[in-house]
């Protein structure tokens, strides 16, 4: 401790002008306000930055040339002989010079900054966008100091020891900052902002703290290793430098790739679930781990098979054998442009292509009944691609469509149907907007086949077998009021019935033997309701009536077998764990009208892209999309509808 | 002042402090290296190459050598400065890299370029190493420099080479070393300079009895001071004992040789001395011969053929030359 004081102290003393430069800069600073008028609006403020920014200019300054001279300058002019040949333990040559440095570069920062900060506004505010609270300033500038003294002598150790270290000094500090950021980017890119930790600001924390006990520890064995010997002293500190930094690499590194290799099964719970009507494929995505950020997967629940996709949406063909999406275009950090580059994957092998086509929305693509054809919004028009082989797509159509807002659909494998979407009331309508357009690949022709008024426009979403649009309206503006679900033709738009007016929350489902189940929440209860499809173009019949007992909110399931569909009744309007915990779950066969309670806790998971895709998916009894739920912990789990036997298939229980 | 403090009795504290060591150290040496090699990267030979010395307390051991020989390397790794490849090296019985700190309280050090933070006065250095020792007589080292006329008050960069040498001894004599270290102290300086420095060091000697171990070109200079002596070639001890003994053994032989007239045929009547060096000259053969004896060399005298045979003693410059020369890669090729 002796030898340490002593270091420090001649270190401090020998540097002490530097107190006074310090000291009358920030009283010129302080003058050179004073000369604007004292009491001029956001002087002090002004006073404050400039003594801030004063401070840091000198403070870092000194830093770099402290930073630069201590040891490994000396080493290099064969001056650290002197320490050595006395009886200063090498701890204490190392930490009274490096602290020195940083004390002397900081405090005479600091000294620039008090004059200002003494006569500055009683309460510290912002100027320029800028928060200037004292001990904000203060923290960023010692942060800075050390950062330059570190820097500053490793940069000095390198260039003037003049070892052979100094070629792999470079190969490893390249190496290690290629991983560092392929590191950092690949874990942004797992991000979430559902992560209370993002698993990018870890890696970058470890890289941090690691880089500056690397500087630490390198300069430490610098120092008792090296000691007078400038290439031991150099070696000493690239080893100690680079053995640390490697750690915190290989840290952030194994992250990254442990991120990478994550599948479904690794999913912590499961916040969103899209499934195909038909085949086995799903879409699951939620958060992994606070180390590992966030997934999303294509899913095979039969198999536990996954393959990790970064698009956030899927679109699935009807027949359930192809899927597409778009990718994010990333930068370093975050997304580069607003494009997504287009996937499409054949379910049958698993394999994603990418096409080599883009679009601008997750919503500006849509898939044939087949899957293979593909049509994408570009913004100026609708193109139609050929996407049989998806690595080479062939353009087969391409209508111009300006500014065109509208949800479109295949019909069939040659036509495209564009209608409303999901328009508010209180938006501004183009004329075209209201319209229905169908567009014929081989005709390459568009027609305008129905139109809808202004004031009761629904948000339409067509049938699977095109033949039906069902609309939802709401009739106040309150998005928990009541809304009248509607029935049209699907290429007219002509209103065919008005299946519900005074249900809340209303979901319809097509089910096994023409029927429609309809859903929803009455007051305080729940009911749901069967109507029976007509001959083409008529209007369906009503069927009975099923009162479901008390519920704020319910989700209308799939068919989760012939004729009988999966609904959760919850207690609360608002989507909380509580009520997702008290949810109770039911079977609803169409047929009797008998309801079989399944017990409590479970909500179906695939809530059949309700807001998200324009197709309504067809009857498909014991599909993977009907089978599967969510409980509160986020786990999904799928129901045998035989025995009511439950299987966690993802997520970890709480 | 911290040296005021610090000033009473420092010959007497010495001994009281050196008492321990020396009562179970009066066989044990004071600096000893064993199969000490060092290697630079990129060299192909190493710098030391296997040395073994040791020095018992009080003795003055010089160690001499070419530029270029290890000797610097050797004093580096004698005061904990740097790592031996192989060996190792102690002082006072301890690991002098492992213990650097400790062994540096009873160590008095003269680089070979005196390293002193340039900024800093004679008078600022005596005041900052007084913190580090456990005695420290900040008068003698101002007494010094007054008696050697090196200013106290100016920086230490602004001084002359002799006068930064003269600081530096002045320093390493402040805290009253069992050990003076002395790495070429009197390289570069002038006559004046190089007299105050010997002066002034064998005054120490004679005051206190410190053991030395010092390097230096000077061969006049170890003369007058050194008790014993090693040579040090191409990174190998080629020499290594007592003054006395080493200019006994050393001599220089002049005589002719009327026995043979084939010039191949000079010298190899000193094949019982050890020649290191003949020259055949036109009146007859100078010898250095290395295993000089009286009673070998009367015996040499009275060979049949040896004519007017006479034996002169060497200057350590003389021996020197002869063992450096001797052992040098050219003259051995």
């Amino acid at each position: 401790m002796r030898a340490f004081a002593a270091v420090f102290a001649r270190e401090v003393f020998h540097r002490r002008l530097v107190f006074l430069v310090g000291l009358s800069s920030g009283l010129i600073f302080l003058f050179a306000a004073a000369l604007h008028g004292w009491n001029a609006p956001g002087n002090a403020e002004v006073r404050l930055l400039a003594g801030a920014v004063g401070g840091l200019a000198l403070a870092s300054a000194l830093a770099l040339l402290y930073g630069a001279s201590t040891i490994a300058g000396e080493t290099a002019e064969k001056r650290i002989s002197f320490y050595f040949s006395r009886p200063i333990p090498s701890g204490a040559l190392w930490a009274g010079k490096l602290l020195a440095a940083v004390f002397v570069s900081f405090a005479a920062g600091s000294l620039v900054y008090l004059p200002a900060w003494l006569t500055g506004p009683s309460k510290p505010g912002g100027a320029w966008g800028v928060d200037l609270t004292p001990g904000l300033s203060m923290l960023l500038g010692l942060a800075a100091v050390v950062t330059c003294v570190l820097v500053a002598h490793a940069l000095v150790t390198v260039a003037r020891l003049r070892s052979p270290w100094v070629v792999l000094d470079f190969v490893l500090a390249t190496i290690l900052l290629l991983v560092a950021l392929a590191s950092l980017a690949t874990l942004a890119r797992h991000s979430s902002d559902g992560l209370e930790l993002q698993p990018w600001r870890i890696a970058g924390w470890v890289l941090a703290s690691g880089l500056s006990l690397a500087f630490l520890v390198g300069i430490a064995l610098q120092v008792s290793a090296g000691r007078t010997d400038a290439r031991r002293s150099h070696g000493a500190f690239s080893v100690g430098f680079f053995g640390v930094f490697s750690l915190a690499v290989a840290f952030a590194g194994i992250q990254a790739l442990w991120s990478r290799a994550a599948g479904a099964r690794d999913l912590a719970r499961v916040s969103t679930v899209e499934a195909a009507g038909r085949g086995a494929w799903t879409f699951v995505e939620g958060p992994i781990s606070a180390l590992r950020g966030e997934g999303r997967f294509l899913y095979v629940p039969k198999e536990g098979r996954s393959i990790r996709i970064e698009g956030h949406f899927v679109h699935f063909s009807e027949d359930g054998t192809r899927t597409a999406w778009g990718e994010p275009r990333f930068g370093f950090f975050e997304r580069k442009d607003n494009r997504l580059d287009l996937v499409v994957a054949d379910l049958a092998t698993g394999r994603p292509v990418s096409t080599g086509l883009e679009t601008s929305g997750w919503s500006d693509l849509t898939l044939s009944p087949s899957g293979r054809r593909l049509a994408i919004r570009t913004g100026r028009s609708l193109e139609v691609y050929d996407v049989s082989d998806p690595a080479n797509p062939k353009q087969i159509g391409a209508f111009p469509l300006a500014e065109d807002r509208r949800a479109f659909a295949f019909a069939d494998e040659d036509t495209i149907r564009l209608f409303p979407g999901l328009f508010n009331r209180l938006m501004e309508f183009a004329p075209s907007d209201l319209e229905i357009t169908e567009l014929s690949l081989p005709s390459r022709k568009s027609i305008v086949t129905g139109r809808f008024g202004r004031e009761n426009l629904p948000f339409l979403r067509l049938s699977a077998d095109a033949r039906y649009f069902v609309g939802t309206r709401r009739t106040t503006d309150d998005p928990r009021g009541t809304q009248v679900l509607t029935l049209h033709d699907g290429r007219t738009g002509a209103l065919l019935a008005t299946l519900s007016e005074d249900l809340s929350g209303a979901q319809a489902r097509f089910v096994t033997g023409n029927r429609i189940a309809l859903a929803g929440i009455a007051g305080t209860k729940a009911k749901i309701g069967i109507f029976f499809e007509g001959e083409e173009g008529r209007a369906p019949t009503a069927g009975r009536t099923i009162d479901l007992g008390p519920a704020r909110r319910l989700v209308l399931g799939g068919e989760i077998a012939p004729g009988r569909v999966a609904v959760s009744l919850f207690p609360l309007e608002e989507n909380l764990p509580t009520s997702a915990r008290d949810a109770k779950l039911a079977i609803v066969d169409t047929a009797t009208g008998a309801v079989f309670p399944l017990g409590e806790g479970l909500a179906p998971a695939n809530w059949f892209g309700w807001w998200t895709d324009p197709v309504l998916p067809p009857a498909e009894a014991g599909s993977p999309a009907s089978l599967l739920f969510l409980d509160a912990s986020g786990r999904l789990v799928r129901l045998d509808p035989a025995t009511g036997a439950q299987t966690v298939l993802l997520g970890r229980s709480k | 002042m911290s040296g005021e403090r610090k000033t009473g009795a420092p010959a007497e504290a010495a001994a009281e402090r050196s008492l321990p060591s020396s009562s179970s150290s009066s066989l044990s040496p004071v600096v000893e290296a064993r199969d000490v090699l060092v290697r630079y990267a990129g060299s192909p030979s190493p710098a030391l190459d296997g040395i073994s010395l040791s020095v018992s307390p009080g003795s003055v051991y010089a160690l001499l050598g070419r530029n270029g020989a290890g000797k610097s390397s050797l004093v580096r790794c004698l005061l904990g400065q740097q790592k031996p490849t192989a060996g190792a090296c102690l002082l006072f019985g301890g690991d002098a890299w492992k213990r650097r700190a400790s062994l540096m309280s009873r160590v008095g050090v003269v680089p070979e370029d005196p390293d002193a933070p340039p900024a800093m006065t004679a008078r600022q250095l005596s005041a900052f190493s007084a913190k580090l020792y456990p005695v420290w007589d900040a008068p003698s080292v101002e007494a010094r420099l007054a008696r050697f006329g090196v200013p106290a008050g100016t920086p230490f960069g602004s001084l002359s080479k002799g006068q930064r040498a003269l600081v530096a001894l002045s320093l390493a004599l402040a805290s009253s070393p069992e050990l003076l270290v002395l790495d070429d102290p009197t390289l570069g300086l002038d006559a004046v300079a190089r007299r105050a420095f010997f002066e002034e060091l064998v005054g120490e000697l004679a005051d206190r009895g410190t053991t030395v171990f010092f390097t230096s070109h000077d061969l006049a200079g170890v003369e007058r001071m050194a008790t014993r002596v090693a040579f040090l070639t191409g990174g190998r001890l080629v020499l290594d004992e007592d003054l006395e003994t080493l200019k006994a053994r050393f001599r220089r032989l002049r005589y002719a040789n009327e026995a043979t007239e084939e010039r191949s045929e000079f010298g190899q009547e000193l094949a019982a001395f050890d020649a290191v060096r003949v020259k055949v000259r036109g009146w007859g053969v100078e010898a250095v011969v290395s295993n000089y004896g009286d009673e070998a060399f009367a015996r040499f005298s009275s060979l049949e053929g040896v004519v007017d045979a006479e034996s002169s003693a060497l200057s350590l410059e003389e021996i020197f030359l002869a063992v450096a020369g001797e052992a040098s890669p050219g003259r051995n090729a």
